[in-house]
Formats: structure tokens, sequence, C-alpha cells
């Protein structure tokens, strides 16, 4: 099934019928290798949506300023941070058209720059083909190898929508998943502190403070945030390892128990430290500790924000836990 | 000046006497692939198998985090001190873009004032560019500033040939510093230079560029940003910094004091205008409170204001505000519709 | 000022803090450098080590040297602390910077001066100048306005200014009370109310944004060309000596080639008045 042309279809009658005022969702720029948001609120602009493989972006974040109703396209793991924001009540569930896309999984960020079958420059499609991923070049037909796709989607357990208004790309609709995998987290906790240690300030040293981590993750709704607080300040402006790491901290409390595991904050991020591992992390512990799964289910109390006499005392990860 | 032969066998011999004029700066890959400029890399780390850094040499000169003093207060007044000169730098590798980037920089730094410290750093420094074999499709240096063709910013450009490289003085700096290591350069012969020639031909030919950037200071006249062409434009932007912290032609910094009361440090950090809060002024008064304001901001004081200002577009066409762009925003193709556009008047 | 570094501040000693309103404090601060010398309508950037820095048009006429005031409305971190400095305390300084107010070219011609709330500040220095240097203009008038009849600021000095040969002083707040038998309302309303005439007369304005973009229009109204109208756009400012880049309006720096512009310059610049958000 051509998602794209059925994604087109469902857009043009969603803005032409008046169920929404916007729709969300990918578009073609100039290279074949990227895709942009694309806004739209004409129904003649639906022909230029698409959905492949390059369709990474977590187009959640930019709901809060649509207007609305709003339709947006999502994949399964998207999902989940529009399912917290229901729960956070950053978005009224009537004002959300969700149109949910199954997805095969998507590419890593330099997958294609990286290849050494092809150059960027003759790149001239990236499409799904039955599950699998295809680059067609002017030298040939090339198919991605697994480990081409972001982390998030090779452990996937959110191929399908679980909750949506419109399901693109037809099969069966998702089941509610369990928790995310958090890929890559298992390695880090085998870390002596410091090697730990060792391995973020030697990452964080290339962190530029340009909060595209901040500005891309779908929960960063705060209208002031912590880190650009003057009075009191509690993160400098200035680059240095351990103030670059510092907020991050700042960062990883607060997302604690909502981070969905999206990946949004590693795939901005131009510098390439991998942001995941430590908001999996906290992810992880969260569930471990409570329980707790964000992003399923929209009636849901998120874990920080309730309060439970059966909640485990803190004494379990002070005592020895290799947090 | 005359353009000399470098054979590949003797870069290390060179690099080893350019140390002795500074610290040598060159592009290193880490373990997962990353490639940035380092400090004082062993030879064998330094890699010339990269399209360009991430990062571009700006933060050098400009560094994103810099102390323009200390201070510390004192019985009725305080005390200043300023952070000692450093090193000269010796920069290995830079693309053209970047040296370019440095030329832009050297503008917007000396006007009616000078800021000493990006100066001092640049008349201290030596630039060594590498000549771009193969451009990324998202790269218009030559649309934009004719660098394949014009280079600017450096002292000295290796052309990658068979068996070494091909190094033109582009400075009279550059040219000395080749007279002076004379025993390893050669003079080149004739197909060294035919290829050379051949190469600077098929990098232009691999680029393209949609825009005529002549035709953008009127027309930002005439559309200002608060034209529906700008609101739209804005949207799909997240507003974060990366256009504005890996563009090697960006000039803007925010001042902050960090003090423990007693005494402390007025720090300059890179600043970005698409930041919501960068024009916001105390009492809260916001001239840019729209995303395609700011872009209007960004791109009119690029390709408008800049020329004006300092006869030079402030965009050397390195390509990473779209590389690197969590949305890919596609400056040329925003230009470029930009100039299409026509207001519908009512 | 350090000659090599124009980052550098000095110290001047604070002289005298005056009470205007709730939140404006006119600190008079002695300068020690005896090249020190500004013209009305500069700025300077005041320091407090450890708050930070920011610019501060001076409300004084260079007559008033070795001292000089700053009239600081509580907007911010910087201003907030100096706010909280008494006389004998010190401040860092650096400048002056920026264009000045033309007054040479205003010589014997009528001087109309718009102020509204804290924009009177860097008007007072022109105010000053004229009135010591009386037969070199003409008609002096002052149209000043405020939130609230406590917002009004050099309250003794409008007082004087009344008093003043060839000067008139129209005073009117947003919204009276107490004891103000004052004119109450906006100032552009109140100013197309006056209708001042444009023959020989140059029209100064400082306020906020808003009330300069009425004013604009208004003065347009009365058929002042806009070479004849001239504000000073106190905004956006950081570093002050045109480096940092945040004061951009068009090919300009507001820090070097203002603060002080002709309406005629701004419309170039910004057609849109976006100058004036």
């Amino acid at each position: 099934m051509d998602k794209s042309k059925n994604l087109r279809e469902t857009a043009k009658t969603l803005l032409s019928e008046g169920a929404v005022k916007s729709i969300i969702g990918y578009k073609k720029g100039r290279f074949p290798f990227y895709l942009q948001p694309a806004i739209i609120k004409d129904p003649e602009e639906a022909a230029s949506l698409v959905f492949t493989p390059l369709s990474r972006q977590n187009l959640v974040s930019f709901i809060k300023k649509a207007a609305k109703p709003v339709g947006v396209v999502v994949k399964g793991c998207d999902l989940r941070s529009l399912v917290d924001l229901l729960q956070e009540h950053q978005i009224g569930r009537g004002d959300v058209r969700i149109i949910g896309v199954t997805c095969a999984g998507v590419l890593k960020g330099d997958a294609l720059e990286h290849d050494p079958r092809f150059k960027p420059a003759e790149i001239k499609d990236v499409v799904e083909d039955d599950g699998r991923i295809k680059v067609i070049t002017s030298s040939g037909e090339f198919e991605m190898p697994e480990d081409s796709m972001m982390e998030k989607c090779r452990s996937c357990s959110v191929h399908a929508p679980y909750l949506y208004d419109d399901l693109i790309g037809g099969g069966e609709p998702g089941k509610a998943p369990g928790p995310p995998a958090y890929p890559g987290v298992e390695e880090i906790e085998k870390m002596t502190p410091g090697e730990k240690r060792a391995f973020w300030l030697d990452m964080f040293s290339r962190c530029i403070r340009c909060n595209a981590c901040r500005q891309a993750c779908p929960l960063c709704f705060c209208e002031e945030c912590v880190m650009d607080e003057a009075k009191p300040r509690w993160v400098t402006a200035e680059v240095d390892p351990v103030e670059n790491l510092f907020a991050h901290l700042i960062r990883i409390y607060h997302s604690a128990g909502r981070c969905v595991s999206c990946g949004e904050c590693e795939r901005a991020c131009p510098v390439g430290i991998p942001l995941s591992l430590l908001y999996n992390k906290a992810a992880k512990e969260v569930n471990e500790l409570f329980g707790y799964n964000p992003g399923v289910d929209p009636e849901a109390q998120p874990a920080m924000l309730t309060y439970r006499l059966e909640d485990p005392e803190c004494k379990s990860c002070l005592g020895g836990r290799n947090l | 000046m005359n353009m000399k032969f470098l054979p590949a066998a003797s870069l290390k011999d060179w690099l080893d006497l350019l140390r002795s004029h500074g610290t040598l700066i060159a592009p290193v890959k880490e373990k997962d692939g990353f490639i940035a400029f380092r400090p004082d890399p062993d030879f064998e780390d330094i890699t010339l198998d990269y399209q360009n850094t991430v990062r571009p040499i700006r933060e050098f000169f400009l560094p994103h985090s810099e102390t323009l003093f200390n201070f510390e207060t004192v019985q009725n007044g305080f005390d200043i001190e300023r952070n000692k000169p450093e090193e000269p730098l010796v920069i290995f590798g830079v693309r053209l873009c970047d040296a370019c980037g440095l030329e832009a920089l050297d503008r917007a730094f000396s006007g009616k004032y000078t800021d000493p410290y990006y100066t001092e750093r640049r008349k201290n420094a030596l630039i060594i560019s590498l000549f771009c074999t193969e451009p990324h499709p998202a790269c218009f240096c030559e649309g934009v500033q004719k660098l394949m063709t014009g280079p600017k910013g450096a002292d000295i450009l290796l052309y990658p040939v068979e068996g070494g490289f091909l190094a033109d003085p582009l400075s009279e700096k550059g040219d000395k510093i080749i007279g002076e290591s004379k025993k390893l350069f050669k003079e080149p012969d004739a197909e060294q230079l035919k290829a050379k020639d051949a190469m600077v031909e098929k990098a232009v030919g691999a680029q393209s560029c949609i825009v005529d950037f002549s035709l953008l200071p009127e027309k930002f006249k005439e559309l200002p940003p608060s034209s529906p062409f700008w609101r739209e434009e804005g949207e799909g932007c997240v507003s974060c910094g990366v256009c504005s912290f890996l563009c090697p032609a960006c000039q803007c910094f925010s001042v902050q004091d960090i003090s423990d009361g007693k005494s402390g440090k007025r720090v300059r950090c890179w600043a970005t205008c698409q930041d919501c809060r960068f024009a916001k002024m105390a009492g809260g008064i916001d001239p840019r409170p729209e995303k395609g304001e700011r872009h209007y901001h960004r791109l009119s004081h690029k390709f408008a204001d800049a020329p004006a200002r300092n006869d030079m577009i402030f965009c050397t066409g390195c390509g990473r505000c779209i590389r690197y762009c969590p949305s890919h925003h596609d400056v040329l193709e925003t230009l470029k519709k930009f100039l299409e556009y026509e207001e519908v008047k009512p | 000022m350090s000659a090599d570094n124009p980052y550098i501040p000095f110290t001047a000693e604070i002289m005298k803090v005056t009470d205007e309103t709730p939140d404006i404090k006119t600190f008079e601060i002695n300068i020690t450098d005896p090249d020190w010398n500004h013209k009305p309508g500069q700025f300077l950037e005041l320091s407090l080590l450890g708050a930070g820095e920011c610019p501060i048009s001076i409300s004084s006429a260079p007559i008033q040297l070795p001292t000089l005031d700053l009239s600081i409305k509580r907007a911010g971190i910087v201003t907030e602390a100096v706010h909280q400095l008494y006389p004998g305390e010190v401040v860092g300084v650096r400048g002056p910077y920026g264009r000045p107010f033309p007054m040479e070219e205003w010589r014997s011609k009528n001087l109309l001066i718009i102020g509204g709330g804290i924009g009177l500040a860097p008007l007072r220095p022109i105010i000053q100048q004229a009135l010591c240097q009386r037969e070199l203009y003409g008609d002096l008038t002052i149209l000043y306005g405020a939130r609230s009849p406590a917002d009004l600021v050099f309250k003794e000095e409008l007082k004087e200014w009344e008093g003043a040969p060839g000067t008139d002083v129209y005073l009117t707040v947003d919204k009276g009370g107490g004891e103000w038998d004052g004119h109450v309302g906006f100032v552009p309303a109140y100013l197309e109310e006056l209708g001042p005439s444009p023959e020989n007369t140059v029209a100064v304005t400082c306020g906020p944004p808003i009330m300069i973009r009425f004013v604009l229009k208004a003065l347009e109204k009365m058929n002042f060309t806009p070479e004849q109208i001239i504000t000073t756009l106190e905004m956006k400012m950081q570093c002050g000596v045109g480096l940092c880049g945040r004061c951009g309006l068009g090919d300009k720096y507001i820090c070097i080639d203002g603060p002080v512009f002709s309406y005629a310059e701004i419309l170039k610049l910004s057609p849109d008045l976006s100058a004036l958000k």
C-alpha cells in the first residue's frame, strides 16, 4: 500500500471537510535524502505530503502552536509523546486528529551520508518496500541494512499506532505497547563510575549549547525554561563539560517518567551526543521502580504526578543500585 | 606568489615545522566517527578523509564561551584582570567556506570599534585550507562567494593532487611560511597544475545554486518581517540555535557575569537570533515574537544588511544550516521562494 | 576607558540617588576621566560586576560634568541591582556611545519635545542644554505624559521648566486620581489636541514603542515631514560598540549608528516600522 498516497487522500479530505484547520506532516524538499515538516492549511497542499523511511522527525513538537483542531501525522513511537501531552493537558483530545501511520522503521540521520556504496549526490529517492528500506541512486538500488535504522526502530514494538483517528498504511491496528527497550543503556550501566564520567564528559565536550535537544523535544513545553532563567541563574550559558552535563541532568530529572524515548533529542543534536542513553536510563529507572510505562494510556497519571502509599522507597536506589 | 608542490611524504615534516609557529589544530576522527578540529594532534590521528567538520573553525577565534575579564570587588571599587595573550594558532585542513567565514568575522569585528580578543587571535593565526574535492549536495560556496575559484580568508590553500599537494600561497604570510621550508616543497609540473584546474572545474560543477543573491537586498525591503510569507516560512522551525551556532559567519554573542558575589568573570557566549529571548528587552518588550520574524532577521542580516554594511554576504555556502537543522530547513529554497513570492494586495 | 579594549569598564562613584517614581531612580555619578565628553542623546554602558551590564541613556547635559545623571527604571537584573545602591558606592561605566541629537542643526528652530514615562530621560539633556543656551533656539514646547501622576519623572524640574523663558510644558497622565487636576489622556491624543505647528520646528520624541508609533502618526497628520521628526531607539542594545550583533536595524546598528534616528531614516531602515515594536 502506498502510504504517501493514502496520507494525501486522508489529509485532503480532513482539510476540505473542515475536520481540521491544519495538518502537520512531512514533505520533500530539494534533497532526496531529507524530509521537512509540512504544516498545511489548504486541501491542495495535501499533495505535498509524504511518508517515507526518512520520516524521522517527531512532529508532535509542532502541535502546540498549530491552528486547532490540528491533524498530526504520527508513528507509533511519536504517538507516545502525544499521549503524554494529552495526559498533561497540554492539548485536548478534541483539538487533535491523530493520523497514525504504520511504520517499518526510519533511517538514522547520517546513515545515507556514511554509506560507502553511494554518495549523497547520487541519491534519487528513499522508499519503503515491503518492510525494507531501499535507496534508489543513479548507480542502482540499494537495500539498507538493519543497523542503518534509528536505534529505537530496531527494538520497536509500536510499528502500528495503538490510538488514532485515521490509520495510514493499513494493516492491523497496534496494541498498547510495553515499555520501550532502552537500547544501549545496559552497556553504560556496566561501566564503572570513572568510565561513565569519562564517557560523558568526553561526549559533552562536543556540546555547543545550541539547545536543539530541548527545542526539538515534544515534551519540553515550559514557557520559561529553568536553563534560561536569569534570576536565580541555575545554569550558565557557558560551554563547559560539567555545566553541559548539569544542564542535561536537570532535563533528565524533569523528564523522568514523561520521556517516551522517542529519540528526538538525539536526532536533533548536531554533534552526535547519544542523549537517548541518558534519557532512557531515567525512563528505565522509573519503569522498574513504579511499573509506569509512559505515553500509552491517555487516562493514566504520569508516575511523577502521583503518589501511592505502596510506592517503593528510594532506599532501593540508594542501596547499591547502579545509578 | 608561486604555487609549490608538497609531496605527501613531506606533510608530516611540514606540519612539525608549523608546530613551531603555534598550536597546531587539525581535523581528527573520533571513535564514533565524529570529526572535529582538535588542538595539538598526533600526526597519525589527523584525518584528511572528511567532507567537512560539523563545527566550523570559528570557535577557535570566537569561542562559544570566552572570559572578557575577571573581576574582584575591593574596597571602593573593583579590580579587573584581562586574560593573558594566547599561543598563536596554526589551523590545518580548513575548508574554503570556513576560511571565508573568518573573512566575514574580520569585517564584523573591526568596525567603529574593534574586538580585541578576536582580532588578536586572528592576527596571529595561520590558516591552511584544503580544497574540497567532493562538496556535499547542500554546499553552495561557489554560488554565494565564488570560493572554488576565488578563495578568501586563508593563508595557504592546498589542492590534493596525485602524490601530494599543490600549495597556493594566498597571503604574504602564507608565502613566507612556504618560503621558510623550501626544502620540503618542489616546483609543480604541468600535469599537476592541469589536475588542479580539472579538480576545480569538477567541484564547481558539482554545486548547484538556485538563488540570485544580488536581488535579495531589494526584496527584503519589499517584503518586511510582518509579511505572511515569513509567518508561513517559520512554521517548521524548532527555534534552536543549530543554524547560527554552526555558521562560520555568525558573530552574535550575549554577555553574562558569573560570580560568587565577590569575585567572578564576565563571559560572552554565542547567542542565536532564533531564540525567542534574543531580542527580548528588559521589561518584556519583544520585537520578534514570531519564528518567521526571526528568520527574516537572520536572513536579511546575512544577505542584505551585511553586504550594505560590510560589503560582503555573511554566508559562505557551507550548507551546515541545511544539513544539521532538525527540520532540514533549506536556506536556498527559502530565498528562492522569497524572490518568487508576490504579496497578494487586497 | 581602556584604549585597546572597549569592554573594560572603569569605576564611577554614586554621588546622589533621587527617587523619581516608585520604579525609577536617578543616580548622579562622578566621572573622573577628564577626557569624558558626552552630548545629549548619547548613552553609556553601566556595569554592576556580578549582575551584568546594560546600556543606559545619559539624562543630564554635558554642562553638569564631572557628574552625570542616569535615570534608571527597574526592569531587569542589572537595573534591579542598581536600585539597591546608595551614594558612596561605585558602579562600572564605559562610554559615551552612540550618535547624539544633532542639536547644532536645530539652532534657531522651535523644539517640540514629546516624552512618555522613562522616555523623558534621554530628552532631558536637550531641554537642559537649550535652556542653558536659550538664545540659540526658538520656542521650547515640552509635552510629557506617564501612566499616573506618581509615574512622572523629574517632578521638580518640570515645574522649573514651566517658568523658563519661551517654554511651555504640557503634562498628561493615562489615569488621573489623587490631587491630579491636570490633563488626563494618552500623549499622542493630547498632542493632536494641542496641534503644534510644524513650521520651523523639530519634534523629538521618546517613550514606550507603542507611544512613539502613535506620536509619529499624529505628527504626520499635523504635516510634520519625516525629516522633522527625531526619535531615539533605546532598544535591543547590548555591547554598545557594534560588535555583539543584537541591535541590528537594517544595515545599521542602533548602538553606533543611532540610537538617535530621524523618522525619515527609520522608514528607510524598517519599512513596516517593526523597529518600533
